[in-house]
C-alpha cells in the first residue's frame, strides 16, 4: 500500500501528458490519415480504407517496394558493422591505455554532429576530386578511387559507410558501459584457472555483455529502418533511386502533398520496425527467459 | 617489456583508427580558414594565409549570435524539462511494476519507434496556441527525448536500493521530498547523460523547427547553417566555418559531460 | 553538500520554467499589442512572408527594410531551405498556418495549391494593369490574377562558348541532332569537354526533358491539355524516347566528360568560366553569373540555341518564374496590398532588377528589366517557343524526372521506363 502513495501517479503524469499530447496523439492522427486519400491539391478528403497500402505493394512500377528493399539492406548491413566495430572499439578502450578517455571522446564525436552537417561535409569529402580519393592516391590505391556517391556500385554502400562512421562510437559507448559492469574478479579467477584471452572473451565477456549487445542491436535496427537525415543530405535518395529508402520516399510524397500515402508509408515502417524488434527480442533474449 | 611492446602497438593501432574520424574533421576546420578559391580545391593543404575573418563574416551574415542564443534556450530548457519529467516517470514505473505500470513502460518505449508526424504535431500545437512560440518547440523537443530517457533511467533505478526509500520514509520524508532530496542526486550519471543526449538531439534537429517555428528569427544554429548553405553553396570556406561554429558548443558540452556518459548509460544496458 | 546541489538543480529548473513562461508571456503580450495598435492607426502590422532560400536575395531584404521604414509595418521572413520549402508550405497551409504572402512558381503550379481556397484575387490591384502579357498570363488562374510577380520569362537553352566553337572549327550553330553530334565530336577532338552537365542535380537532368516536351506540344497542340485532364500519358511518346536515347548516346560518346553524375549545379558557373567546357544547359541570364567568376568571359562571348535533340527547334520558356500569392485568410490584407503596391513602384522595380542580374525582362511594362543577348540569340535560333513542361504540365516534377533519368545512365533503364515512371508518379495526384 505504501508503494501506491510513495510512487504515485503524480510522478508519471507530467511525462505522460506531454508524451501523449505532443507525440502519441499526432502519431495516431497520422495513422488515421493513412486511411484517407488526403491530398493537399484537392479540397475533399475521403476515407479509402486500406487502398494506400494496397497501392504500396502493387503499383508504381515497384518503386515503393524497391525503397523497402533498400531500407532493409541498409539496416541489415549497418547493424552488423556498427555493432562489430563498436564492440571492437569498446574492447580496445575498456582498460589499459592511459589515453583511453581521449580516444573515447574522438570516436564518440561524430555522434554529436548533426547528420545534416555530416552529410554536407561528406558530399565534398567523397567527390571524385575530393580528399578521400586523394588519400587513396597517396597510399598507392588510386585504382580504388570512385565517384562514391554517384556510381551505381558504390552509392548505397557509401551512405552505409558514412552512417557507420557516425554511429560506431555510440555503439562503443553503450558497450563500454556494459563492459564496466563485469566484475574484475571473474577475469582474475579464470586467469588463475589458466583460461586464455579468447576463452575469457567467450565465457565471461560475451555472456555478461549480452544485455548491452541486445540493446545496441535493437536500437541500431530501429535507427536503420528509420534512416532519413544522412541519406537525404548525402544523396537525396538518388542517383536514379539507388539509395531511396522508405523515409526519403515519405519525404517526396509529403512534398507532393499526398498526405494519405505519405502516412501509409510511415505506418509501414512502423509495423516493420515493431515486428523486427519483437522478433529480435524473442531471438536474442530467448535463452534468458527460459532460465 | 613484451607487455610494453603490446601497449605501444595497441596505441598506434588505435591512433591510426582514430584518423578515420579526425581526417574529415581536420578537413572541415582547415578549409574553414581558407579563401574561397583555395577552399574550392577541397584538399588537405594548409591555407596560404589563415583567414580568421571568415568566422566574423559568417557570424554577421548568418546572424549567428541570435541563432546561438535561440539554440541554447531551446536545447537547454527542453533538456531540463525532459530529464525532470522522465526521471520522475521512470522512478514510479520502475518501483511499482504492476501490470499497468509495465504497460505504460511499453507505451513510452513505443516512442522510440513511432513515426513523428509534423503536420499533425503542428496542428496539435496550433490547437494549444503554441505554434511558432519558444514554449511550443521546447515542449516538443522535451517530448521527443522522453522515450529514450525513460528507458535510460528505468534500468538505472535498479542500482538504487529500495531500502534507501524505506529509510527515508521512516525519517519522515514525503514522496516528492524523497525523490528530489534522496533519489535524484544519486541519478547524476544518468541525468547528465540524458541532458547531454537530449541537448545534442535538440541542437542538431533541423526538421522540427522548420515546421513548428515560422519566424526565421527564432531558428537555431543548425537551421541557420542549412539556410546559409542554400545561399552560399559555393563558398565552402564559409560553409565550413559555419559548421565549426555550430558544432563547437555541442562538442564542449559533450566533453564536459563525457566522464559521466559511460556510467550513465549503464542503466540502459541492465536489460 | 548534496542537498545544496539538489536545491541548485531544482532552482535552475524553476528558473528555466519561469524563463519559458515569461518568454511565452512576452510573445502573447506583444501580439496583443500589435492587434491593439492596428486598430488605432495604419502601420504597426506584421506581414509574414514565406519563401524558399534561393528566391529571396539581399535586395528583397533591403526593399523590405525600406518599406518597414516608410510604412511602420513589419516584415517577418519565413525562409526555408529550397528542398524543404514545398513540404513546409504544404503543411502550414493545410493546418491554416500559412504566411500572409507565400512564394510559388507561376504557371500551372498555381493550380496545385488550391487557388480557390488559399489565394486572394488580386485582379483589382493597380499594378495588375501594368503587367506584361506573359506575366499576366503566368499569374492568372481562372480569369483572376492571383500572384504578384517580379521575375522574368526565361527558358533553358544550350549556351555555347563562341571561341571554343571557332577553335574547334564549328562554324554553324547546330540545327539538328546530326549537326550537334558533329559539333561535339569536333570539340572533343580539340581537347575540350563539349558539355558541362550537373548530373548530381536531378532537377537539371529533368530540365532537358521539360524543354523537350515543348516540341511535342508544338507539334500536337493538345498534348499538355491532355496531360492535365488525364486523358493523355507520357508513355509511348516517340519524340521523347528518341531525345532520351540520344542523350544516353551523348554520354556514351563522352560528350559530358568523366563522372558527369558527380558534377554539381553549384559548380556550374565556375566550371563554365574555366573555358574547359564548350556548352551547358542554362537560362539566358547565365553569362552574367559566369562573368562574376571570370571577368574576361563577357556576355558577348556566348551564344545560345535550343536543345537540338530529336532535331528540335522550339525553345521552352517559363510562365514568368516565381510569384507571390496573398493568403486568402490573411488578417493584414491592407498592409499586404500596401506592400505589394510599394514593390511595384517603378523606382523600386528598377532597384530590384538592377540587383537581380540573374533575371531577364521585367514583369511590368514600366521598365525593361534586363534583356540578355543570349535571350535574343536563342529566340533567333528557334523556330518557335512555348511553355516548358515545368510550367505547362501539372504535377510535373523535374527532380523526380531527373531521378528517373539518372537510372537510365546508371543502371540501364530504358527511355520508355522514364516516361512510364513519370506517368506513375503523376497518376496518384491526378486521381482516378
Amino acid at each position: 500500500m505504501y508503494k501506491k502513495k510513495l510512487y504515485g501517479i503524480k510522478f508519471i503524469i507530467p511525462a505522460l501528458v506531454l508524451y501523449t499530447v505532443l507525440y502519441i496523439i499526432p502519431t495516431i492522427a497520422g495513422m488515421v490519415i493513412s486511411l484517407t486519400d488526403w491530398n493537399i491539391t484537392r479540397p475533399e478528403i475521403h476515407f479509402i480504407g486500406l487502398q494506400n497500402f494496397v497501392n504500396i505493394f502493387t503499383s508504381r512500377g515497384g518503386q515503393y517496394m524497391a525503397s523497402v528493399g533498400h531500407t532493409l539492406e541498409f539496416t541489415f548491413i549497418t547493424v552488423i558493422l556498427k555493432t562489430l566495430i563498436g564492440l571492437g572499439l569498446a574492447l580496445l578502450l575498456n582498460k589499459g591505455l592511459k589515453s583511453r578517455n581521449m580516444f573515447r571522446t574522438i570516436f564518440f564525436l561524430p555522434y554529436a554532429l548533426a547528420p545534416l552537417i555530416i552529410g554536407i561535409s561528406f558530399v565534398s569529402v567523397l567527390k571524385p576530386e575530393g580528399p578521400f580519393n586523394a588519400i587513396l592516391a597517396t597510399i598507392g590505391l588510386e585504382g580504388l578511387a570512385h565517384s562514391w556517391l554517384t556510381e551505381s556500385a558504390t552509392a548505397l554502400g557509401s551512405t552505409m559507410a558514412v552512417e557507420v562512421w557516425r554511429m560506431a562510437g555510440w555503439n562503443m559507448m553503450i558497450l563500454l558501459a556494459g563492459l564496466q559492469m563485469i566484475p574484475e574478479e571473474y577475469y582474475e579467477a579464470s586467469a588463475i584457472d589458466g583460461a586464455g584471452k579468447w576463452k575469457q572473451f567467450c565465457k565471461i565477456t560475451l555472456p555478461f555483455l549480452r544485455p548491452s549487445l541486445m540493446l545496441v542491436i535493437v536500437l541500431n535496427t530501429i535507427h536503420g529502418l528509420r534512416v532519413f537525415d544522412i541519406i537525404y543530405s548525402l544523396t537525396g535518395g538518388g542517383p536514379g533511386g539507388l539509395t531511396e529508402v522508405i523515409n526519403t520516399l515519405v519525404f517526396r510524397e509529403f512534398g507532393m502533398g499526398r498526405y494519405g500515402m505519405a502516412n501509409a508509408l510511415n505506418v509501414v515502417i512502423f509495423l516493420i520496425t515493431v515486428i523486427i524488434a519483437l522478433m529480435m527480442q524473442r531471438v536474442l533474449s530467448g535463452k534468458e527467459s527460459n532460465e | 617489456m613484451n607487455n610494453n611492446m603490446k601497449k605501444v602497438i595497441k596505441f598506434v593501432f588505435i591512433a591510426l583508427l582514430s584518423c578515420v574520424i579526425i581526417f574529415p574533421l581536420y578537413f572541415i576546420i582547415i578549409n574553414s580558414l581558407k579563401t574561397v578559391e583555395e577552399s574550392r580545391m577541397l584538399n588537405f593543404s594548409l591555407p596560404s594565409e589563415f583567414q580568421w575573418g571568415n568566422y566574423i563574416e559568417v557570424i554577421k551574415a548568418g546572424s549567428l549570435v541570435r541563432a546561438f542564443l535561440n539554440s541554447m534556450l531551446m536545447a537547454g530548457v527542453s533538456s531540463i524539462i525532459a530529464v525532470l519529467v522522465s526521471s520522475m516517470a521512470s522512478y514510479a514505473l520502475s518501483r511499482r511494476r504492476t501490470k499497468v505500470h509495465n504497460m505504460l513502460y511499453v507505451y513510452f518505449f513505443l516512442g522510440l519507434i513511432a513515426p513523428v508526424n509534423y503536420v499533425t504535431t503542428l496542428f496539435t500545437l496550433k490547437f494549444l496556441h503554441l505554434q511558432n512560440t519558444y514554449l511550443g518547440i521546447i515542449l516538443e523537443f522535451a517530448t521527443l527525448g522522453i522515450p529514450f530517457l525513460v528507458f535510460l533511467y528505468y534500468g538505472f533505478f535498479e542500482n538504487i536500493p529500495k531500502e534507501l526509500d524505506e529509510a527515508a520514509v521512516i525519517d519522515g520524508c514525503g514522496p516528492f521530498q524523497l525523490f528530489f532530496k534522496v533519489v535524484f542526486p544519486l541519478l547524476k550519471p544518468a541525468t547528465i547523460t540524458g541532458m547531454v543526449l537530449n541537448f545534442l538531439g535538440a541542437w542538431n534537429d533541423f526538421v522540427t523547427p522548420l515546421y513548428l517555428l515560422s519566424d526565421n528569427k527564432k531558428l537555431g544554429m543548425t537551421n541557420s547553417i542549412y539556410n546559409f548553405f542554400g545561399e552560399h553553396f559555393n563558398d565552402w570556406n564559409m560553409v565550413f566555418a559555419d559548421i565549426v561554429l555550430t558544432v563547437a558548443p555541442i562538442v564542449i558540452i559533450y566533453i564536459c559531460g563525457q566522464k559521466y556518459i559511460v556510467s550513465g548509460t549503464s542503466g540502459a544496458v541492465k536489460g | 553538500m548534496k542537498k545544496k546541489r539538489v536545491l541548485k538543480m531544482m532552482a535552475a529548473g524553476l528558473a528555466a520554467t519561469m524563463m519559458v513562461t515569461s518568454l511565452a508571456g512576452c510573445g502573447s503580450a506583444k501580439t496583443n499589442e500589435d492587434t491593439a495598435k492596428s486598430e488605432d492607426k495604419k502601420g504597426g502590422e506584421t506581414i509574414t512572408i514565406a519563401a524558399s532560400t534561393g528566391w529571396v536575395k539581399d535586395i528583397d531584404k533591403e526593399l523590405a527594410a525600406k518599406y518597414e521604414k516608410e510604412s511602420g509595418n513589419k516584415i517577418e521572413w519565413q525562409i526555408s531551405p529550397d528542398d524543404q520549402y514545398e513540404n513546409v508550405l504544404n503543411s502550414k497551409l493545410s493546418v491554416g498556418e500559412g504566411a500572409d504572402i507565400f512564394y510559388i512558381r507561376s504557371g500551372i503550379t498555381i493550380k496545385k495549391y488550391q487557388p480557390e481556397k488559399y489565394m486572394m484575387d488580386l485582379s483589382d490591384q493597380e499594378w495588375a494593369g501594368r503587367y506584361t502579357d506573359w506575366a499576366k498570363e503566368g499569374t492568372t488562374y481562372d480569369g483572376k490574377v492571383v500572384q504578384f510577380q517580379t521575375w522574368s520569362v526565361d527558358g533553358w537553352g544550350l549556351l555555347y562558348n563562341k571561341d571554343i566553337f571557332k577553335e574547334a572549327g564549328v562554324t554553324e550553330v547546330p540545327k539538328d541532332y546530326a549537326g550537334f553530334k558533329d559539333a561535339c565530336d569536333k570539340i572533343l577532338a580539340a581537347g575540350k569537354t563539349p558539355i558541362y552537365e550537373p548530373g548530381a542535380a536531378q532537377w537539371h537532368l529533368g530540365t532537358w526533358l521539360s524543354e523537350m516536351t515543348t516540341q511535342t506540344e508544338a507539334d500536337s497542340k493538345e498534348f499538355y491539355a491532355g496531360l492535365n485532364d488525364n486523358s493523355q500519358v507520357f508513355a509511348g511518346q516517340k519524340d521523347l524516347t528518341t531525345a532520351l536515347d540520344q542523350l544516353v548516346e551523348m554520354d556514351k560518346a563522352g560528350y559530358f566528360g568523366k563522372d558527369f553524375m558527380a558534377n554539381t549545379w553549384e559548380d556550374m558557373a565556375a566550371k563554365m568560366a574555366t573555358g574547359d567546357y564548350a556548352m551547358g544547359l542554362v537560362y539566358t541570364t547565365f553569362p552574367a553569373e559566369v562573368e562574376v567568376v571570370n571577368a574576361e568571359l563577357t556576355a558577348d562571348k556566348w551564344g545560345m540555341f535550343p536543345i537540338p535533340l530529336n532535331d528540335n527547334r522550339t525553345f521552352g520558356v517559363s510562365a514568368g518564374g516565381i510569384g507571390r500569392c496573398v493568403n486568402k485568410d490573411t488578417k493584414v490584407e491592407t498592409a499586404v496590398k500596401d506592400y505589394l503596391d510599394f514593390l511595384s513602384q517603378p523606382e523600386n522595380l528598377t532597384a530590384y532588377y538592377e540587383a537581380r542580374l540573374d533575371l531577364g525582362p521585367c514583369s511590368f511594362t514600366d521598365i525593361p528589366g534586363n534583356v540578355p543577348a543570349s535571350y535574343e540569340d536563342v529566340m533567333n535560333n528557334s523556330e518557335s517557343s512555348g511553355l516548358a513542361a515545368e510550367d505547362g504540365v501539372i504535377f510535373w516534377d523535374s527532380t523526380q524526372v531527373g531521378n528517373l533519368m539518372q537510372s537510365v545512365f546508371l543502371s540501364g533503364a530504358s527511355a520508355e521506363d522514364v516516361l512510364q515512371g513519370i506517368d506513375d508518379f503523376r497518376q496518384p495526384s491526378l486521381g482516378e
